[in-house]
């Protein structure tokens, strides 16, 4: 039985081995001011540091799933499988709507949420998302941003503001300078992530809402 | 959808026509953050076909990801018609930097997409994933060769 608890302490031994990398890699470079140059202690020092980034890295992982997780959690000791049942079950009230002009990103995204127990669609551009909005109503929209229709993503999101103001929206863009940024927030959006991200990422803006909804 | 090729054409026209310039060290920063990580995922990836990528090996390409997807967050948009290195940040012409946005974003994004669901469904990753990982990297080397090609030498 894996619980939340476990997981913590997992994260929590791979903290510990990033640190120790660090101390190592310190040790060496401090040596390394009394005896000059060393080839031997500047790989040294090069291998902790590696070691010590891929603990980190590792734990920046972890760490993002345990903060999806823990949006759901209320026991953390109860076996990661069964809160993930009850989780499903609590999920299948939650409708997603992925807009995206790629197939191949959309059923990505519906595997994801499909997987959590979630009722998925997707609409492949901003023409099949209104038409899809005016019949139904989903709880949460995840929309790309650039969908290179005649409807782009900032029709799409003006739409759902004035049409469907209880639907929360999560924006997906490419666009990261500030100035582009803060047009998008005018639009109000629920959150907004920058591309690339991964499925972590998103999952714990989806997380974030659906405790909104749920409040 | 039928609108972003010339889109994209007159941005890679536009920077021809301005005679935009990407110095060698900012190349070299690209290659240091992005093209290693892309040559190892690579490597990793076409390291044995038609057979599923094992769960120690999606491990390490799930830190790949991680880092090309920080490394990318290494690229911001600078001065119109400059490109530059400063603090191990790479500041490139806004154009360039929206291309890259567009095609080198969007397959990474495919690229972590592909492997986080398909790691959290099976641990390991399906042998035609193989496949659409290796085609996202071809489509980022193809537009930045494609870039090059706009680019004065």
């Amino acid at each position: 039985m894996v619980t939340l608890r476990d997981k913590y302490h997992d994260v929590g031994n791979k903290i510990n081995v990033a640190l120790m990398g660090i101390g190592i890699a310190r040790k060496y470079i401090e040596s390394l001011d009394a005896s000059g140059m060393d080839r031997q202690n500047i790989q040294a020092s090069i291998e902790s540091c590696a070691v010590a980034e891929r603990a980190l890295l590792e734990v920046d992982g972890s760490l993002l799933r345990l903060k999806s997780l823990a949006y759901r959690f209320s026991n953390p000791d109860l076996a990661i499988d069964e809160a993930v049942v009850s989780i499903k079950k609590e999920n299948v009230m939650v409708s997603i709507l992925i807009v995206d002009d790629e197939p191949e990103v959309c059923n990505l995204v519906k595997r994801l949420y499909e997987r959590r127990g979630f009722n998925v669609s997707f609409a492949l551009g901003g023409v099949a998302a209104i038409e899809m909005l005016k019949t139904t109503d989903p709880d949460i929209v995840i929309l790309d941003l650039n969908l290179g229709d005649t409807v782009d993503g900032r029709e799409v999101l003006k739409f759902i503001r004035r049409e469907k103001p209880q639907t929360r929206c999560i924006v997906v863009t490419g666009e990261d300078d500030e100035e582009r940024i803060e047009n998008i927030a005018a639009l109000a959006p629920d959150d907004i992530l920058i591309k690339p991200i991964l499925a972590a990422h998103l999952d714990a803006k989806v997380s974030g809402l659906i405790a909104k909804i749920k409040k | 959808m039928s609108n972003v090729p010339d889109l994209i054409e007159r941005l890679l026209k536009d920077i021809s026509d301005r005679r935009v310039c990407i110095p060698a060290e900012v190349w070299m920063a690209w290659g240091e953050n992005m093209g290693g990580l892309l040559n190892k995922v690579q490597t990793l990836v076409s390291r044995e076909t038609g057979v599923p990528i094992a769960a120690e090996d999606v491990e390490t390409l799930n830190i790949y990801v991680q880092q090309l997807v920080r490394a990318f967050k290494l690229i911001r948009r600078g001065t119109m018609g400059k490109n530059s290195v400063k603090d191990g940040v790479v500041y490139l012409d806004p154009v360039v930097k929206d291309l890259m946005a567009h095609y080198v974003g969007n397959d990474l994004y495919k690229i972590a997409l592909m492997v986080d669901v398909n790691d959290e469904e099976t641990a390991t990753l399906p042998a035609e994933v193989r496949e659409k990982i290796l085609r996202c990297i071809g489509s980022i080397y193809v537009f930045i060769e494609r870039l090059k090609r706009s680019l004065v030498a």
